[in-house]
């Protein structure tokens, strides 16, 4: 957590980690307010490269929020956020653009164009970026429904999937252009007890093969506790960071409160501590 | 897709059929004279011109043949008219030209009655035979000026 | 000496000079938009296969309303011109009339007001979905600007598609004016037609008349697309942004109507 009373926004090479993976993505001192309501304040955090870190919270924290700042989408109000060492929230639109190549991200509920072909969404990217001829994109349109386990959806709609497959399809269609980073916006929430696992072990063994820095939003305490390397906890419009053993370890009441309410499900609302009540 | 396939073959006939729809209502209706057909430009110069504008029909016998394109005054003070007509039309350089008014109270329009000549009017020719609008007001100022002569 | 309290005078004007005010910013973010939209238009890549998909959704889709609606307005204006015309003996002028009528006034406007209220609102609609959906967002992230591929080919389209309806609604108009006229009260057929030849310029009607469409499909489409690009991401927002977008096109519509109407020929 930084201190709000410096002027200028501390550089990456401000807090160094001894022993960590070098970050890819570095969130600093943001703030945000939505008219009079304060979201964010003097949040801070780092994602490792290559490892999966999810963005914990209860609902309304701010969590979304947090990761649409790191995609770009918006813009705080102060603070920065360094992306492979370079400074997006202030970055014109051409350059962000390029910096997006390496973006991939994952909405929750799949935000695929609904007038176009399943296979059409996830072949985009790649019509539009890239020089791959139809039978190439083809191929790698249909080795990326293998590695998320769609079958035939080539002609469907996205209004003629399911719940489970359209994140799958979402996933796909983040994947498909090879991106360095890949966000994922509540990948598990809308989903019963069986496809939440499935997703899970979708998402870890995406991780494993493709080595992308994964940054994923969550109120499931069970899944984070199994699939995260780093845990950002957000409350109070800050975070508190660590590794899921270190958090479930922390000292922090706001911390043991939440995790003390866990069972291997969602977090029940009335318990956790919310961020009106952490202010 | 057979139904990308139909679907291009409905905007295609829509968008046809609409062009047409615009290009009928253009040429058929609206009057574009042929552009591959030349044009013959004529001279006539008026004393009194009347309420006559540029894009007045002008008729032979009743028939619209051409259109008024400019009116100017010349150094001689008349009004100097171009009339636009098409260049396959013969007319004898004896034509004469005379400001008509359509119906009582309508718009003016230049009437050519052709001449027997046997030479013709070329493209820049000019018609000698001209014969200026009435002027209502003027008219009407005889009749009572004639009035009074009698009267008196 | 005024009746109502002090108050309530300051309060009208506030809150009116907070409108015009909010007026005056919302037509620079329109104008803004619309040059992003301009702009996204003349730059490649030119999406000509998305631009033929607008053009069936908001011209195919239009055609029946605008056929139904021609001819039962050309009927409507043929009776009604009919009756006005008949008290000074001019009947056999009923042909001119319709056909002016039509072709100026009529066609391009009535054309204007049915596309605003079914293509328009649709367009908005559409859009405004795919704002509370993310899937512009989702665009956006893949480095797709929604500009380029949302909103300039549904422009392109309805600014292409407007004078072909027009003209479609003009002719079923002036044949419901004959079916009306020459069918059913009588007047001649050949001063009808007639009538319409002599009196209907390209210069003065026809040409004012397609560059009426134009503008019209201009307004419609930038409007439409402004007010679906910015509903707030909610159900709520995105039918608020339809209703809106149909009363602005149509307004905007019949005031550029008047200048046009007025300027033309000077």
């Amino acid at each position: 957590m930084h201190d709000l009373d410096r002027d200028v926004p501390p550089t990456p090479e401000d807090h160094p980690e001894p022993g960590e993976a070098p970050a890819h993505v570095d969130v600093l001192s943001l703030r945000l307010d939505f008219g009079s309501r304060n979201v964010l304040d003097g949040l801070s955090c780092r994602f490792a490269e290559g490892k999966i870190s999810v963005i914990l919270g209860a609902s309304g924290v701010g969590k979304s929020t947090l990761l649409r700042i790191i995609a770009g989408l918006q813009k705080p109000d102060y603070g920065d956020v360094w992306i492979g060492g370079k400074e997006i929230t202030r970055m014109p639109n051409r350059e962000l653009k390029d910096v997006r190549q390496h973006i991939g991200m994952m909405f929750q509920h799949g935000a695929l164009l609904d007038s176009m072909t399943v296979f059409d969404n996830v072949a985009l990217a790649l019509r539009e970026h890239t020089n791959f001829s139809e039978s190439e994109i083809a191929d790698r349109v249909h080795a990326q429904f293998e590695a998320v386990g769609l079958r035939d959806v080539n002609e469907l709609l996205p209004g003629e999937l399911s719940g489970g497959m359209k994140k799958r399809a979402a996933l796909a269609r983040a994947m498909v252009a090879e991106p360095d980073i890949l966000l994922c916006d509540e990948p598990l929430s809308g989903l019963d007890p069986i496809a939440v696992r499935m997703i899970e072990s979708l998402l870890a063994d995406v991780s494993q093969r493709s080595k992308v820095t994964m940054i994923l939003t969550s109120h499931h305490i069970g899944s984070t506790l199994r699939m995260a390397d780093h845990v950002i906890y957000m409350v109070g419009g800050a975070a508190i960071c660590g590794a899921p053993n270190q958090l479930t370890r922390s000292a922090d009441p706001r911390v043991r409160a939440f995790f003390e309410a866990a069972g291997p499900g969602e977090m029940p609302r009335s318990r956790l501590p919310r961020w009106e009540d952490a202010r | 897709m057979a139904s990308t396939q139909r679907r291009d073959l409905i905007v295609g006939t829509f968008v046809l059929v609409g062009l047409l729809a615009i290009a009928y209502l253009s040429i058929a209706i609206g009057g574009i004279s042929n552009p591959v057909a030349g044009h013959l430009r004529l001279y006539a110069a008026f004393d009194e011109i009347g309420g006559l504008t540029a894009r007045a029909p002008v008729v032979v016998g009743g028939v619209k043949i051409g259109t008024v394109e400019r009116i100017e005054l010349d150094p001689s003070f008349r009004a100097l008219v171009t009339i636009r007509v098409a260049s396959d039309l013969k007319l004898p350089d004896d034509t004469s030209a005379s400001i008509l008014t359509q119906g009582v109270l309508g718009d003016q329009y230049i009437a050519l009655e052709p001449g027997g000549s046997a030479a013709m009017l070329a493209d820049g020719g000019e018609i000698q035979f001209t014969q200026s609008a009435v002027i209502l007001e003027r008219l009407i100022g005889k009749v009572v000026q004639g009035l009074g002569v009698e009267s008196q | 000496m005024s009746l109502l309290p002090v108050h309530t005078l300051l309060w009208i004007v506030q809150s009116l000079g907070a409108r015009i005010t909010s007026g005056v910013q919302a037509l620079g973010k329109m104008a803004r938009f619309a040059s992003r939209a301009f702009n996204a238009t003349f730059q490649p890549p030119l999406r000509l296969r998305r631009i033929w998909n607008e053009i069936y959704i908001n011209g195919v889709l239009s055609l029946s309303v605008v056929c139904i609606s021609g001819s039962a307005v050309g009927m409507v204006l043929g009776v009604q011109l009919y009756r006005t015309l008949s008290r000074f003996g001019a009947d056999e002028a009923l042909g001119t009339a319709v056909g002016i009528t039509l072709v100026t006034e009529l066609g391009p406007v009535l054309t204007g007001l049915l596309v605003s209220g079914r293509a328009g609102s649709a367009m908005a609609g559409e859009i405004g979905s795919m704002v509370a959906t993310e899937q512009l967002d989702g665009l956006r992230m893949m480095s797709i600007d929604p500009m380029d591929f949302v909103v300039s080919p549904k422009l392109i389209a309805m600014i292409f598609v407007m004078p072909l309806l027009s003209a479609l609604f003009i002719m079923f108009g002036l044949g419901g004016g004959y079916l009306a006229g020459v069918t059913l009260l009588g007047v001649d057929a050949g001063s009808y037609w007639g009538g319409i030849e002599s009196a209907i310029t390209l210069e003065d009607h026809v040409a004012q008349s397609m560059l009426k469409s134009l503008c019209f499909g201009a307004l419609i489409g930038l409007i439409a697309t402004y007010r679906g690009f910015h509903a707030a991401p909610n159900v709520e927002g995105v039918s608020r942004a339809t209703t809106q977008a149909v009363v602005a096109a149509s307004v905007s519509l019949l005031i550029a109507d008047y200048f046009i109407t007025a300027l033309w020929g000077v």
